[in-house]
């Protein structure tokens, strides 16, 4: 007990960065806990484990190299029924939000989502954003063991960046029954503008009205020398090519 | 295939939301509650699927006030049953509703649950996971496309980026719905009215298990504003009413 597990985030070869973000949270929180910080590092290439230097250990299964909610779910599960870390941390990320209330519901732990502060003093204290971001929402989850999803951008990455060679344990993925099978992965088109490379965006949404005055947007991001971003609808309406033009990185 | 879609209300957040008294709870008085847009997403994904391959399409709720209308509003839409279930609390967790809905759709012997992806009100997790915890059944959330693939479904979700992934799951499975193929069809209220003169809500009494863990909320607030957005420097209003 008193540990901390952050659950480590590839997609394609490479850590989200997140997953330094989780890492950066697991830091201050062990800090408080007392106990040491770990690094649940599911499926994909495991040298990346090299990359993971803030935790002290990282514990490898190689449940696959793409990501499956069957099979990641199965390995995050065996590992927190046998070393039942205080708490288990997660993006709120696509892969995030299936494996921690997935792993709650089954291990029937409590889990607090869409959280941007966590700490420890006797028991946790999560801080979470309902509500479309209307409401701070202070929950309290107990002594642990207990589970937390943490929003993008809630900790600085770069604080959870230290190469270094944290032993690493590699424990055998448990055999799943094959009810989802992974087919392929798709990456996004090239050739939209990369929002993320811009200094300035005119960012649109709903309220533009219909796709004629998007022409408004497109004369004044000209000006600027910057490029029109938008929310989901109007994407999803195909008003403007998704999804690189896409303004939210999360979910919410 | 029988597809069930349960059906939540959350706060509408074009209101004010205010905390009540105790600074735990939100102020219910004035509360104006909506269909949870992910819900109505997923509904429409599930009519997309029985517009094609024939599915039997479930329309599922708490029994709450105002929710025959969203019940009617889904027959409207193509549903070809709605279920109000009663005897449990629509005001429990996400995570304590899992059972309940699971329970229900092993009665209503769904072959796919389709729930919102979230909600915004769900702390303690999205539904999707519960339902198929309970169910013993695989689940997969953020998903943007479901379609009949042999025994099973094939499903894209979406990850940061614009990347996606293509899976293939068997069913039973519980899938949380990011967003419908198309903008979720509209019903008139004409044609509401009209199926609420006809159509009848079936009923379905459901006991809640045993809660299960839980999480506390000690305080509710609104955050901290920060500065806000500036304008620009030399913005000027120009044209007419400058």
């Amino acid at each position: 007990m008193g540990d901390v597990y952050i659950v480590a985030e590839q997609l394609a070869g490479a850590l989200s960065d997140d997953t330094f973000e989780l890492l950066a949270h697991g830091k201050a929180l062990a800090g408080q806990t007392g106990g040491n910080l770990t690094a649940v590092l599911l499926g994909g290439d495991p040298a990346l484990a090299g990359q993971l230097g803030a935790a002290s250990k990282v514990i490898t299964v190689d449940c696959g190299a793409d990501f499956n909610p069957e099979s990641y779910g199965a390995a995050l599960q065996a590992v927190v029924s046998a070393d039942s870390p205080q708490v288990v941390m997660l993006s709120n990320s696509a892969m995030g939000m299936d494996l921690a209330a997935s792993l709650a519901a089954q291990a029937d732990l409590p889990l607090a989502a869409y959280c941007h502060s966590i700490d420890y003093a006797g028991g946790f204290t999560a801080v979470s954003q309902l509500y479309g971001g209307k409401l701070d929402i202070t929950a309290q989850l107990g002594d642990g063991p207990c589970v937390v999803t943490m929003l993008a951008g809630s900790a600085s990455a770069d604080a959870g960046r230290a190469t270094g060679s944290p032993p690493t344990e590699a424990v055998a993925a448990p055999a799943v029954a094959g009810k989802i099978r992974f087919k392929q992965l798709n990456m996004p088109e090239a050739g939209d503008v990369d929002i993320t490379n811009k200094d300035i965006l005119v960012a649109i949404g709903r309220g533009i009205g219909s796709k004629d005055d998007i022409e408004v947007a497109e004369e004044l991001a000209e000006a600027l020398n910057a490029a029109v971003a938008a929310s989901r609808p109007i994407i999803d309406a195909g008003w403007l090519p998704g999804p690189g033009r896409w303004a939210n990185r999360g979910l919410r | 295939m029988i597809i069930v879609v349960p059906l939540n209300l959350v706060p509408d957040l074009v209101e004010d939301l205010e905390v009540d008294g105790s600074g735990a709870a939100l102020e219910t008085d004035g509360l104006k509650f909506k269909l949870n847009e992910f819900d109505d997403h997923a509904l429409e994904e599930a009519l997309l699927i029985k517009d094609s391959d024939q599915a039997q399409v479930l329309a599922l709720a708490l029994d709450t006030e105002n929710i025959d209308k969203v019940l009617f509003t889904a027959l409207a839409k193509g549903a070809d049953r709605a279920v109000k279930i009663t005897g449990a609390d629509a005001a429990a967790s996400s995570r304590a509703l899992g059972s309940v809905f699971a329970e229900a759709a092993r009665q209503l012997d769904a072959d796919l649950v389709l729930t919102g992806v979230q909600s915004v009100a769900d702390l303690e997790g999205q539904l999707g996971p519960a339902v198929a915890a309970a169910l013993q059944a695989p689940f997969i959330g953020v998903v943007t496309n479901i379609t009949v693939a042999g025994a099973g479904v094939a499903v894209r979700k979406e990850y940061a980026s614009g990347i996606t992934a293509d899976f293939e799951m068997d069913l039973p499975a519980v899938i949380g719905v990011q967003a419908a193929r198309q903008t979720p069809r509209y019903a008139p209220v004409s044609k509401v009215r009209q199926i609420q003169d006809s159509a009848t809500l079936e009923e379905l009494s459901i006991t809640p298990g045993a809660g299960g863990a839980q999480v506390s909320i000690s305080a509710m607030a609104h955050p901290e504003r920060g500065e806000g957005a500036k304008n620009a420097v030399g913005y000027r209003r120009t044209g007419a009413g400058a």
